[in-house]
């Protein structure tokens, strides 16, 4: 079983979504763009009642409900066994849920099957309100009937059936949450370890009472009131309850509680490693025990899948605590062991491991979250630009797609200008610099790793999943043809920012070089090995060095190294970064806003040094 | 699936049988995991009772729902109102029907879908009725969609339908085609021999005084079997008429129940009121009365005599009218209005209410009262005999005033429900001179 679909109402920043879910997803998106809301909404609506944490005001749209604001929650299950109603008696009936029918493709829903909703399905809800009086929400789990005409769960003719915790068992709902305790999941402390061990029938009872009966009873020698120096003190509190209590109760100390939960609950892992000592887990190193932990949820999944039940595993950031080479192999064996796994992630490389369609991008604006795959479907045969995008550059497309605003320059070569100046920025800072707006591009803007000659394609591939896409264009005629392709596009690029007529981004580098220039020119030649009599031979011999790596980190180094250059970087940089955040009313230095071009939805910017 | 009828005169047993043989089901395994019996009836009182009854057994303990037609189908139309969606024809036909027959017939409708049948029957597999005769061509239709997926166990009398004019042979005819039919002939109720013969005799339609034998009693003619009196009284006067019911309420023993056709007719109510209140004596000194007793009244009439104390604004604030209720919240159903408007406020800010709202809250209410209010009187009870229906007691008395009409059938089907109520003995009194030679009590006079 799946998760199909899933819809949220007034749910935390998120006033509506609508998100449909394949097998196995992988959610990407800047901080705050509403993840980590989509996983907690699964979890209110699939997870068992005492995890779900009490909800307040803040959980509610607007964090002020009154007594008619809801958080509604509906997500559409898939994927039942043999397909029939008759078959899944715990999810279909009049005292259960409606049998609904959905399109695989596109997740439509009918009321009956037809040739396009041929997969059974069954849709859940959860809604909580603010009681005004009781100051704490009330919440309700139910079977959506007719997700078009829902009302008012709590209304008094809402005719809602109730779902119960047995029945979402079936779909094995398991969340694996960011901020997570590793060194207590071995342990009979954790919700985890008990249903593992359940499921295997593996209950050390005999061990356990054991425990417990010594507990309980030590030998006479080996009682903590026995011994020396403590005697005193024990004797001389049962004279004082002598003198109150007519039945004269003795004092004893006992290890735990002496009941068998206690014994479960004082387990705790312990590791040895080679002939190494035994330690607790909490002395180990985090990659260990998070990995051990991630084991046992495969056995868990395992045990599930061996008896033919369903397990949803959604994973936050799978990438804590473990290296790069563990994070492909484990997201790779929970893809294949789970029905379905839904992960957010901050790793390029573990959303890179997910095929396009499957990659998720969340973004929520004024309240509106969508979550857009890379593409709708693999092409079957994708473009030399698209195999290069979404194939050999994936984790590096992602990963500026993570970003808030995406710049996409028209050549490969700017992608590698920007970043090695950046790079080189960053590396020079210090805590001295109070200019505070230097480090800033690489936080909020992520460059995608375009191609020549490529950018109306890309834009159009990356237009679809990010709201804030720009657009870096050389001052030249082919610059000017771009700009037509892209400014029709629905919506255009946020920004569009232009370099000087017939400039380049050497051209830039070298515009850099100016502010002190005999010292630039001198030390660039020493480090390129080149001889640079004016900043046009340093033009021309960047243009010849244009895909050469060492050339532009060299440049870049050497560059910071000298003041005035580094002030340039920064305020270019800075600029930059400025007008692409927000187009419409940045006014730095450096841009001036080119007015004719210009739109309600899309800023002209044209550098002007 | 299966469906099994129990047939058969009042008081052969049907009610226990369809119970018992529903328990039987159910120890054999019907409904499996997780699944419960739905019981269905036609009003609340029956619904209550039956409840109550099926709460008895252990075997059906949290594993059955009672439940009217009429909740039944709301609920079933309401959650696959998804596949009325843009049927026209079944939405302009809910729009002629009144607020009980449209949702019926909606959910008669969805019950031809065998997806519908198999879905309820994933519920409820088994479904018992009794009283089948009372279904009407919707609530019939949702009986046989159901016999579609679920078993059914259905109990029915043609002769003790109460619903004027309508016929029955299509109903019966199809319960007892559609399965297998066990007819009930043993009288179980009572063992008074007078008694079965009357009623067979009014049931049949012959004349009553055929199977009596006739005394004089007082001015007063009478006539009697075991078990079984009916007497005339000329008189109109209030006081002899409450002296007739009271004489004989005095030489019972145990509860009786006042039956009548015509709970509204006033000089049966003058005389009514006297038996509860006065005591007579007789030439030997001894002395009887009075009969306190309680009228069994519909709930639409409860619910009219708790709102007549209440002087309600025609619209004001919650709390406006929690101060004029407050004083009346010793009556369970005034509580729940109150409740149900607590709730609104904090769950949709609603704070204006109007007089008519808080009536329908109370009318709701008392129309729920749940089995837990429902409360079984011990002393003696007057009621219609429609609210009669499917109930025994030990003794009864009915009061037959001119003012009964009907078909001749109908009288004749009143009639025999009220005879058959009775336990140990039946006193039938009849206001009026002369009338014992037309129906109910005798054929009608040949031309």
């Amino acid at each position: 079983m799946h998760i199909a679909r899933l819809t949220i109402v007034g749910f935390r920043g998120v006033r509506s979504a609508d998100i449909a879910l394949g097998r196995h997803v992988v959610l990407v998106g800047p901080n705050n763009s509403g993840k980590t809301t989509i996983i907690e909404a699964l979890s209110l609506l699939f997870g068992r009642d005492r995890l779900v944490r009490r909800l307040t005001e803040h959980d509610f749209h607007g964090s002020a409900p009154d007594a008619a604001a809801r958080i509604t929650i509906v997500a559409t299950v898939t994927g039942f066994p043999h397909n029939d109603p008759q078959h899944n008696a715990a999810w279909f009936g009049l005292e259960r849920g409606v049998e609904k029918w959905i399109d695989p493709n596109v997740k439509t829903l009918s009321a009956a099957p037809d040739a396009q909703h041929t997969e059974l399905a069954v849709q859940i809800g959860f809604a909580a309100r603010f009681d005004i009086d009781e100051l704490e929400a009330e919440t309700v789990r139910f079977f959506v009937d007719d997700e078009g005409t829902l009302g008012d769960p709590f209304a008094e003719n809402a005719h809602l059936r109730t779902v119960h915790t047995k029945t979402l068992q079936e779909l094995g709902f398991f969340l694996v949450p960011a901020s997570r305790t590793w060194d207590r999941w071995i342990s009979f402390s954790s919700e985890l370890f008990r249903r593992v061990v359940a499921t295997r029938g593996g209950m050390p009872a005999q061990a356990v009472r054991a425990e417990r009966d010594r507990l309980w009873n030590p030998p006479e020698a080996e009682r903590i009131e026995n011994q020396p120096g403590l005697t005193d003190i024990v004797n001389s509190a049962n004279e004082e309850l002598r003198q109150l209590l007519p039945t004269a109760p003795q004092l004893k100390l006992r290890l735990t509680r002496t009941d068998s939960d206690s014994v479960l609950e004082t387990v705790i892992s312990h590791f040895t490693q080679g002939t190494g000592p035994t330690l607790p887990a909490t002395r180990q190193g985090t990659g260990l025990v998070s990995l051990q932990s991630l084991l046992l949820l495969l056995q868990f999944g395992k045990a599930r899948a061996e008896t033919g039940k369903s397990f949803v595993l959604a994973v936050e950031e799978p990438e804590l605590h473990i290296q790069p080479s563990q994070q492909k192999r484990l997201v790779n064996r929970l893809n294949a062991l789970c029905d379905q796994t839904i992960v957010t992630t901050h790793s390029p490389i573990v959303a890179a491991m997910f095929p396009a369609p499957d990659t998720l991008f969340i973004d929520t604006s004024s309240g509106t979250l969508t979550a857009k795959p890379l593409m709708d479907t693999v092409p079957a045969a994708p473009t030399n630009h698209q195999q290069h995008l979404l194939y050999a550059w994936r984790q590096k497309l992602v990963a500026s797609l993570m970003q808030e605003c995406v710049l996409i320059p028209e050549g490969v070569s700017d992608v590698a200008w920007l970043e090695a100046l950046q790079t080189a920025l960053e590396l020079q800072q210090g805590w001295e610099d109070t200019q505070g707006n230097r480090s800033r591009f690489s936080t909020f803007v992520g460059i995608v790793p375009t191609i020549d000659a490529k950018v109306t394609d890309t834009f159009s591939i990356i237009n679809k999943v990010h709201s804030r896409p720009c657009i870096l264009l050389d001052g030249d005629a082919d610059g000017c043809a771009y700009f037509e392709a892209v400014r029709v596009s629905a919506p255009p690029p946020k920004c569009v920012v232009f370099w000087p007529q017939d400039w380049v981004m050497e051209d830039v580098v070298t515009w850099i070089a100016r502010a002190d220039e005999a010292n630039a020119r001198a030390s660039l030649a020493t480090a390129l090995s080149g001889n640079f009599p004016t900043t046009d031979e340093l033009t021309a011999f960047l243009l010849t060095h244009k895909s050469y790596a060492p050339t532009h980190e060299s440049t870049a180094v050497t560059l910071m190294g000298n003041p005035a250059c580094r002030v340039r970087i920064g305020e270019l940089l800075g600029a930059l970064c400025d007008i692409l955040r927000d187009p419409a009313n940045a006014n730095p230095r450096l841009f001036a806003r080119v007015p004719a071009d210009s739109t309600a939805t899309m800023q002209v910017f044209r550098f002007v040094p | 699936m299966t469906l099994e009828l129990f047939e058969g005169a009042a008081g052969t047993g049907k009610t226990y049988n369809v119970v018992g043989r529903a328990a039987e089901l159910v120890r054999d395994g019907v409904l499996g995991d997780d699944r419960r019996v739905l019981a269905l009836t036609f009003m609340n009182g029956a619904r209550r009772r039956l409840q109550s009854r099926l709460g008895q057994n252990v075997l059906f303990r949290r594993r059955f729902e009672c439940q009217t037609f009429d909740v039944f189908s709301r609920t079933l139309a309401a959650r696959r109102r998804s596949l009325l969606t843009g049927n026209a024809a079944v939405l302009q036909r809910t729009a002629t029907l009144n607020q009980f027959d449209g949702p019926c017939f909606q959910a008669a409708t969805l019950l031809e879908t065998p997806a519908v049948q198999r879905w309820v029957a994933a519920s409820f597999p088994l479904v018992l009725v009794d009283e089948a005769q009372d279904l009407d061509d919707h609530r019939l239709r949702i009986l046989q969609g159901l016999a579609g997926s679920c078993s059914i166990v259905a109990a029915a009398d043609a002769f003790q339908c109460l619903a004027d004019g309508r016929d029955t042979a299509g109903v019966m005819g199809w319960l007892e085609g559609a399965g297998q039919t066990h007819r009930l002939t043993q009288p179980m109720r009572t063992e008074q021999r007078g008694l079965l013969t009357t009623a067979n005799a009014v049931r049949e339609g012959r004349d009553i005084k055929a199977v009596l034998t006739q005394s004089q009693h007082a001015q007063n003619p009478l006539w009697a079997a075991q078990g079984f009196r009916i007497l005339e009284i000329h008189a109109r006067n209030a006081q002899l008429v409450a002296w007739a019911i009271a004489n004989e309420m005095s030489q019972r023993n145990g509860q009786t129940a006042i039956l009548t056709p015509d709970a509204g007719n006033a000089s049966l109510r003058a005389a009514l009121d006297i038996v509860g209140t006065r005591t007579w004596q007789r030439k030997n000194g001894q002395t009887f009365g009075p009969f306190p007793f309680t009228w069994e009244i519909q709930d639409v009439e409860i619910a009219d005599a708790l709102l007549a104390d209440i002087q309600l604004p025609p619209a004001a604030t919650y709390a406006d009218f929690c101060a004029v209720l407050l004083p009346f919240a010793v009556n369970v159903p005034v509580a729940q209005a109150i409740s149900r408007m607590d709730r609104l406020r904090r769950v949709r800010g609603q704070n204006d209410f109007t007089s008519a709202h808080v009536e329908e809250f109370v009318r709701d209410a008392v129309r729920n009262q749940s089995r837990l209010g429902f409360r079984q009187h011990r002393g003696h009870l007057a009621m219609t005999i429609h609210r009669a229906k499917n109930r025994e007691f030990q003794n009864v008395v009915v009061l037959w005033p001119h003012t009964a009409v009907g078909s001749p059938e109908q009288l004749r089907r009143l009639l025999y429900n009220a005879v058959t109520r009775a336990i140990n003995h039946c006193t039938v009194i009849v206001l009026g001179r002369g009338r014992l030679d037309a129906p109910p009590f005798a054929p009608s006079a040949v031309p």
